[in-house]
C-alpha cells in the first residue's frame, strides 16, 4: 500500500471515529460516499468554497448568503431566496443541519446525493448564475484556490471537486446538542415542563406531527403535500414526474433548529411557528392531492403552546455558534 | 528535415484512416442546423420581437441529439449511435474529456451550425430523424462519473432533477424597461423531441451521403413564442411562469411549439 493511501485511510478512519465519538447513540454513523472522503484539508477548502461570493457571476452571492450559520443555515426568515441581481426565487432556503444524512435533496427531493444538490444553486439563473467552466476558470485564477485543489484532488479544479469540496465541508454541519437531545442523553432538567408535555403530543396520535417528522433527525424523508395551496403553483415532485397527483408535493423538513428558521413551508408562506401549528390544526387547505393525513386535529391553544415550547427545545445554540462552521479567511 | 517527417507521418495517418473508413465502407458526414428567427439567421445579442411585441435577445441555444436516424428508400433507417451537444454562444466551455460515442460542437455562428457529426454509408437517403435530448439510458447515470457531453462540466446538469437539460434557450428581454433574464430549460424524459425529416411519398427530402457531405436543416426560433399556454394566443414574456422555465407546467407548449420549429432542406 502506498504512503498516501495509508494517510488518507489514517485520516478517514480517525475523522469517523471522532464523528462516531461524539453523535449521539441514536443517531446512525455520518454517512460518507466511497468516492468522496473526508479529509481535513477537503472540509477547509469547501468551508472556504461555501463562504465565497466569487462562486457567483457577478461576485455578491454566496451559499452562506441564504445558509446562515446563526440561523442553522437557513435563510434569516427570508421567505425566498435573493440570488444574482437581486432575483427572487420562489422557495425558501432549508437548514443545512445534519443534512449528510438527508436521503435526497431540494424540496421536491430530485437530486439523489449531496455533491450533485450543490450544482444546483450554483447554475441556477436565479441564485448563483454560474456556468461550470466559467467558475473553474475563475477558481484556477486564484492562487489559493489553485494550489488547495492541487492538493486535494489529483485533477485539480473541476467542477466536479467543487461540488466534493462543499459536501464534504457541509457533511459536516451535524447539530445534536439541543435541550431534547440533552434530555435524552439523561439530564432531566434540559427541557421545561411545557416542552415535555409539547413531547407527548408531537409523539402521539393526538398532535400526530411524528408520522412525518419521526425518527432521530424529525423527518421521515418522503414528500407529501401538506394542503399549504388550494392550487400548486409550483407544482413540487410533479415537476420531476410530470403526474397530476404529485402536484404539490414537497419533501419533510427536519424540525431541528425550526424555531430559528423564521419563515416555514417550501414557499416561506408561513411567517411564524404558532401560524404552522394553526395550519396543521385546521388540516390545511383542501386540495386534490392533500396528504391522508392531513384533517383537522382539534389541539386547544394550552397544547399548541406546549408543541411550540418543544419546538423550540430543538434549538441547538452550540450550532449556530461553532467556530468550525464560521466564515474562514478566504484567498 | 522534420517538417518533412512530421508531413509523411500526417499524411500517412490521413490515408490510413481514409482507407479504413473506404474498407468499413463509411463515409463522414455532418447535420448541420441554420438556427434562425423567422427567415433571418439568428444573431446572438441582437433585439428581436415577440408576436406580442416584447423585445428579446437569445445569447445562447444549447442542446443535445442523440438517436439519430437515416432513412432508407424501403423506409427503413440506419441507426446512428453517440450523443452530441450543440453549444451556440459566444464563450461556449472546453469540451473536456469524452464518453465513448459523445461529441460537442461549439459554433458561433448560427449558419450552418454543426450539430452533430457521424459516419455512415455512402448513398442517397430519404430523410433524417433524430431526437434533441439525451437517451434515458444516459439521462439517469450518475452524472460525476460522465464524461462530456454529458457530466458536470458540461453546464447541462439539472441538479433538482436527476437527468440534464435537453434543450436549453437563455437571453434577456425589457420588462418596464429594465432587463430581465428569460430561460427556457427543456428536459426530463417527458419531454425529449422526436425530429422527424422524412418523407417517402413526395421526395421532398434528400439526404445524399458523401465524405465530407452535409445536410442542413431548419431551426425557426420565432416558432416558440407563436402559441402561449393555456390557449393564450401568444407568448407572454411579461409573464414570469413564462419568461423563466425551468421545466414546469408551461414547458409542454414551448415542446409543441418547438417541435414545428424544425425543417427540412
Amino acid at each position: 500500500m502506498r504512503a498516501t493511501t495509508l494517510i488518507s485511510s489514517f485520516i478517514i478512519t480517525i475523522g469517523a471515529a471522532i464523528a462516531a465519538s461524539s453523535l449521539p447513540s441514536y443517531f446512525p454513523t455520518l454517512p460518507v460516499p466511497s468516492d468522496n472522503p473526508q479529509t481535513p484539508a477537503k472540509i477547509a477548502l469547501g468551508r472556504q468554497l461555501f463562504y465565497d461570493a466569487r462562486l457567483s457571476a457577478d461576485n455578491t452571492i454566496s451559499c452562506s448568503s441564504c445558509h446562515q450559520q446563526q440561523f442553522a443555515f437557513s435563510n434569516a426568515g427570508n421567505k425566498v431566496s435573493t440570488g444574482i441581481r437581486g432575483q427572487r426565487g420562489s422557495r425558501n432556503a432549508p437548514s443545512l443541519g445534519n443534512v449528510a444524512w438527508r436521503k435526497s435533496y431540494f424540496w421536491e427531493g430530485g437530486s439523489p446525493t449531496l455533491e450533485l444538490q450543490a450544482m444546483g444553486p450554483i447554475t441556477a439563473h436565479d441564485e448563483m448564475g454560474m456556468e461550470p467552466s466559467v467558475l473553474t476558470k475563475k477558481l484556477s485564477s486564484i492562487a489559493g484556490y489553485a494550489g488547495q485543489f492541487k492538493a486535494v484532488f489529483s485533477d485539480g479544479v473541476t467542477m466536479l471537486n467543487v461540488t466534493k469540496a462543499i459536501s464534504a465541508f457541509t457533511r459536516t454541519l451535524v447539530t445534536a446538542d439541543s435541550p431534547y437531545d440533552r434530555y435524552r442523553a439523561g439530564d432531566l432538567e434540559a427541557m421545561s415542563p411545557a416542552a415535555l408535555r409539547g413531547m407527548e403530543l408531537f409523539l402521539g396520535e393526538k398532535g400526530d406531527c411524528f408520522h412525518c417528522h419521526g425518527g432521530f433527525n424529525f423527518t421521515d424523508e418522503a414528500l407529501h403535500n401538506t394542503g399549504v395551496n388550494l392550487e400548486n403553483k409550483d407544482i413540487g415532485l410533479a415537476r420531476l414526474t410530470g403526474k397530476k397527483t404529485d402536484e404539490g408535493k414537497f419533501k419533510t423538513p427536519t424540525l431541528r433548529n425550526v424555531a430559528l428558521s423564521k419563515t416555514y413551508m417550501h414557499d416561506g408562506s408561513i411567517p411564524t411557528l404558532e401560524a404552522v401549528l394553526e395550519h396543521y390544526n385546521s388540516g390545511g387547505k383542501d386540495n386534490d392531492n392533500v396528504d391522508v393525513l392531513m384533517r383537522p386535529l382539534y389541539l386547544t391553544k394550552p397544547e399548541i403552546s406546549d408543541l411550540i415550547a418543544f419546538l423550540n427545545a430543538l434549538t441547538d445554540k452550540n450550532f449556530t455558534t461553532d467556530s468550525n462552521f464560521s466564515r474562514p479567511k478566504l484567498p | 528535415m522534420k517538417k518533412v517527417l512530421f508531413a509523411i507521418v500526417v499524411l500517412t495517418a490521413l490515408t490510413v484512416a481514409a482507407l479504413g473508413n473506404a474498407q468499413s465502407g463509411l463515409v463522414n458526414f455532418e447535420l448541420k442546423a441554420n438556427i434562425n428567427v423567422g427567415d433571418a439567421p439568428l444573431e446572438l445579442g441582437k433585439t428581436y420581437k415577440t408576436p406580442s411585441g416584447t423585445e428579446y435577445t437569445v445569447d445562447m441555444v444549447r442542446f443535445y441529439t442523440s438517436n439519430v436516424q437515416l432513412v432508407k428508400a424501403d423506409g427503413s433507417s440506419l441507426n446512428v449511435t453517440g450523443v452530441s451537444l450543440l453549444n451556440l454562444m459566444s464563450d461556449a466551455p472546453a469540451a473536456g474529456k469524452l464518453m465513448d460515442g459523445g461529441q460537442v460542437n461549439n459554433a458561433t455562428a448560427s449558419k450552418g451550425a454543426t450539430f452533430f457529426k457521424l459516419q455512415a454509408p455512402a448513398g442517397e437517403y430519404k430523410g433524417v430523424r433524430f431526437e434533441i435530448g439525451v437517451p434515458k439510458d444516459l439521462n439517469h447515470r450518475d452524472a460525476s462519473t460522465t464524461l462530456m457531453p454529458l457530466g458536470l462540466e458540461s453546464g447541462m446538469f439539472w441538479a433538482w432533477n436527476p437527468g440534464y437539460i435537453f434543450f436549453r434557450l437563455e437571453g434577456k428581454t425589457l420588462i418596464s424597461d429594465k432587463s430581465q433574464p428569460w430561460l427556457l430549460h427543456m428536459g426530463t424524459d417527458n419531454w425529449r423531441m422526436n425530429v422527424n425529416l422524412f418523407d417517402l411519398t413526395t421526395n421532398k427530402v434528400k439526404v445524399a451521403v458523401t465524405e465530407g457531405g452535409s445536410y442542413t436543416v431548419n431551426l425557426n426560433l420565432a416558432k416558440l413564442f407563436e402559441k402561449g399556454p393555456n390557449s393564450q394566443a401568444s407568448w407572454d414574456l411579461t409573464n414570469p411562469a413564462q419568461r423563466v422555465m425551468h421545466g414546469g407546467p408551461n414547458v409542454g407548449q414551448a415542446y409543441l411549439n418547438l417541435l414545428g420549429a424544425w425543417s427540412g432542406q
